[in-house]
């Protein structure tokens, strides 16, 4: 029996140890790729450092980030939280068919500053009266509510529409939940393991947009999507590092115009780079991510539109390169310069902001729009 | 440090077992007093100040104590004694019960004193009533006063029960502290116990504690009466498991130092009644307080008035030793009401009730009594109240149709797990089961119980590194205390 007890002490403290000394001896790694973030990093010793014990949270903080094997524990955490019934897991609604949600309850929306925001872009309206509009794609799970968990707690789409129907006068309100609705009907409008649309998901926002500016919308088909990968783990994925999850598969659309791409100054890497379906965010695979200001030039005709957008605009942007001649892209979170100026710069024809949801309905750089 | 922690399990553990291991007898203390100072440096690199401070008077005034004991000057004895007691006091009230005092002037008097907004000291309350217990100790002649500084600063420092109790008293590991000896079953049986506590604490309380997280950190006035007591329950589990589990590793931890530390829980939500509750809750707090300041005060010995006026004070001051807030002090005088209560007449009485009865009762009470320890301020408190009773509150609404539909399994898993049916159990299986197999595999019935046990620990051991290394939501809660 006593060999029994020499046996249990020799695993129990060997666990322990081994993970201990691995992670003492082992390089640290900067980035996690499944996570999407850098890594804690050891910090370095110093007195000050450790009597103010900020030496020992950064090294908890490491010691935690660099545990071996990391995202196989945290795949095993999913599996047992999912095991006690869980429904959501780190703020992820756990969905039907492999979905997975960002959790937005009503109470997270931030309602003060969704109806600030708006007032943001009226004000832009009433700059550009009659040409001005805003587009805000509801979140996945509003539009899949049926794939959400039973009565799991969302807010409401058509709340938020309302609002901005409320706030919004010179400025054209493009409600595209219609068109998201038929769209579904088709195919697959979000992605299952990210928070963005698919393409099918984009051509509906490109539908609706069409009906609003008085262009013609041309047919799915024209624009012959084609598979660019079936290996797509996205955001939501990261957050839950579920053994589980099932690729999306990611679509872009091919019979688009030739166009010149100028990110941030320099000349970009086109529509679509390649290089991004080696890494695991493939979404940025659409313009190679997201830039401050972002030209585009096709040269097809001389009309002009002017996009303020966050990263949901880059898979829906090819549509568009065939009715204008110019795009200029801009995101307000990375763009350091004035609005006003480029509105004066010279004039438009479309403006449009473009944006997710509750993503609007959180942003702190609207007010650039104003400056 | 925190028990539940990657540093603790993989780092400071690990080195501190082998070098305990290979440390000759003789210099056990030293490590272990130099290995605690390091355990609580790494979360309170000031305020160990304090606690050296602390050991070193109680030291002197332990020495001091026996001193005049030998003298036979009993009035010199007695100073001693008060200068400690007043000492320790002295430190725990200016660190703990300061600002609440000086906000209550404030409010009170419409003045505008400045706070001291110190952070508390962790495990102050928990270390000021050990050296506490020493000194009062040496005092009655109960155990010897400790020579050797180093092994009375590893009394007062020793990392495992430092920040979270039990609660030890001197008397309690007297002779341990000079003799133990590391026994291989002990060892095995502490690390398995360190294991439970560490999966009592990192699954079952953090899990349950985001519930009441969510739940009290919400809109109160849109809690449905459902939502509420899933609330209520949650935080009853995350107190009861959080709690224990730091008790079971701390315990555990010892035993694998050779010590034995005492119990501090025995299943207290199997109870029926209040006084029963306070026989199973926190044992060596409740120990403490009987010991050092109800019988002093003259407990039952001096008419019933008097009886009644010490179990106040005893109340009174056990509410306000688990954090500088009202609230505490009205979950202590709560107790008071229901103890008395139950002395007085309901005891008695409850001995015809039906057995579920008596169980609801207790439960009704225990939860209600988390209630109010939980929520700080009294706004807030009846607000729950409110939704807990349904008054201007829906009986159910979506979001409690999802919290139930998803920690609904979790709650069933706790609701056992706090009792004893699981050891019944498997003890029944033991016995029965494993009775009706051919005699070779009977035979090896401990064997077989031994690795299934073993792999059972390991198994915990896993999840809860797999929770922390994700690092889902770990509270320490005894930050007040």
């Amino acid at each position: 029996m006593k060999k029994y007890y020499y046996i249990y002490m020799a695993i129990s403290f060997g666990i322990l140890a081994f993970f201990g000394v691995h992670s003492a001896v082992s390089v640290p790694e900067t980035y996690s790729e499944s996570e999407n973030r850098y890594l804690e990093k050891y910090p370095s010793i110093s007195l000050p450092k450790i009597v103010s014990g900020e030496f020992q949270e950064k090294f908890e903080l490491a010691f935690s980030d660099q545990f071996i094997e990391r995202d196989n524990w945290i795949k095993l955490s999913t599996c047992v939280e999912k095991m006690l019934g869980y429904q959501e897991i780190s703020d992820v609604y756990l969905g039907k068919e492999h979905y997975y949600f960002a959790r937005n309850t009503q109470e997270m929306i931030d309602q003060k500053q969704y109806s600030k925001n708006l007032h943001y872009v009226e004000h832009l309206g009433t700059l550009a009266a009659g040409k001005t509009s805003l587009m805000l794609v509801p979140s996945p799970a509003t539009v899949l509510s049926d794939k959400l968990p039973e009565h799991a707690p969302y807010y409401d789409a058509a709340d938020m529409y309302r609002m901005a129907d409320i706030l919004l006068e010179s400025t054209g309100n493009i409600n595209i939940r219609s068109e998201l609705a038929t769209a579904k009907k088709e195919g697959q409008v979000y992605f299952k393991t990210d928070h963005h649309w698919t393409l099918r998901g984009a051509y509906a926002g490109y539908c609706a947009f069409c009906k609003s500016a008085q262009l013609e919308a041309k047919d799915y088909a024209y624009f012959k999507p084609k598979k660019v990968t079936k290996d797509f783990y996205g955001t939501m994925y990261s957050r839950v590092l579920d053994a589980n999850a099932v690729p999306d598969v990611m679509y872009a659309a091919q019979n688009i115009p030739q166009a010149e791409v100028e990110s941030d100054g320099k000349k970009g890497q086109g529509v679509y780079d390649v290089q991004k379906l080696k890494q695991k965010d493939k979404y940025a695979y659409f313009f190679g991510g997201n830039y401050g200001e972002m030209r585009i030039r096709t040269g097809k005709n001389q009309k002009n539109l002017l996009l303020f957008k966050d990263s949901f605009a880059n898979s829906f942007l090819p549509f568009l390169l065939e009715d204008y001649g110019e795009i200029t892209v801009i995101d307000l979170r990375y763009y350091r310069n004035s609005v006003q100026k480029l509105l004066q710069e010279k004039s438009y024809d479309q403006i449009l902001v473009l944006y997710e949801m509750s993503n609007f309905a959180q942003e702190k750089n609207l007010y650039k729009l104003i400056y | 440090m925190v028990f539940s922690s990657l540093t603790f399990l993989c780092a400071f553990l690990p080195v501190v077992l082998a070098l305990y291991l290979i440390c000759p007898k003789s210099l056990r203390n030293l490590l272990l007093a130099a290995v605690s100072l390091v355990f609580y440096a790494w979360g309170e690199p000031v305020y160990i100040f304090i606690m050296l401070f602390s050991t070193v008077f109680d030291y002197i005034n332990g020495r001091m104590i026996e001193y005049f004991e030998h003298q036979n000057k009993q009035q010199y004895k007695k100073y001693f004694l008060i200068l400690s007691v007043i000492g320790n006091l002295g430190i725990l009230f200016f660190f703990k019960y300061t600002d609440m005092l000086l906000s209550s002037w404030n409010r009170l008097t419409d003045s505008n004193i400045a706070l001291l907004e110190l952070a508390l000291p962790i495990g102050i309350s928990f270390y000021t009533f050990q050296t506490m217990s020493y000194t009062i100790d040496v005092y009655r002649g109960i155990v010897k006063a400790q020579h050797n500084i180093i092994s009375f600063a590893m009394y007062v420092c020793m990392f495992p029960q430092l920040i979270a109790g039990p609660i030890v008293r001197y008397q309690d590991i007297e002779n341990q502290i000079q003799d133990r000896k590391i026994v291989e079953t002990e060892w095995v049986q502490g690390m398995r116990r360190f294991f439970i506590g560490l999966g009592k604490k990192v699954i079952f309380a953090n899990q349950i504690g985001c519930v009441w997280q969510e739940i009290s950190g919400g809109n109160l006035d849109e809690l449905s009466v459902a939502g509420a007591w899933l609330g209520a329950f949650a935080y009853t589990f995350q107190i009861y498991f959080d709690f224990s589990g730091y008790s079971d590793m701390a315990i555990g931890l010892g035993q694998m130092f050779g010590f034995s530390f005492p119990e501090n829980f025995c299943y207290p939500y199997e109870s029926m009644n209040i006084t029963e509750f306070w026989r199973r809750w926190h044992i060596t707090l409740g120990r403490w307080f009987r010991e050092y300041v109800y019988i002093p005060l003259g407990g039952n010995r001096k008419g019933l008035k008097r009886q009644i006026l010490n179990l106040l004070i005893v109340w009174l001051l056990t509410g306000l030793w688990h954090g500088a807030s009202w609230n505490f002090a009205l979950w202590g005088l709560y107790y008071f009401v229901l103890l008395f209560i139950e002395k007085v007449f309901l005891l008695k009485k409850m001995e015809q009730w039906p057995l579920f009865l008596r169980h609801i009762y207790g439960k009704f009470f225990i939860i209600i009594g988390w209630v109010i320890f939980a929520l700080e301020d009294f706004a807030a408190i009846g607000g729950y109240f409110k939704a807990l009773f349904g008054i201007r509150h829906t009986l159910v609404n979506e979001t409690a149709f999802y919290q139930w539909s998803s920690y609904g399994v979790l709650m069933v898993i706790l609701l056992f797990a706090s009792t004893r049916i699981p050891i019944r159990c498997v003890r029944w299986i033991k016995e029965f089961v494993m009775g009706k197999l051919p005699e070779a595999i009977r035979k090896r019935t401990s064997v077989i119980a031994f690795i299934v046990y073993g792999f059972y620990t390991i198994c915990i051991l896993f999840i809860s590194l797999s929770l922390l290394v994700k690092g889902s939501y770990n509270p320490f809660l005894y930050f007040r205390f």
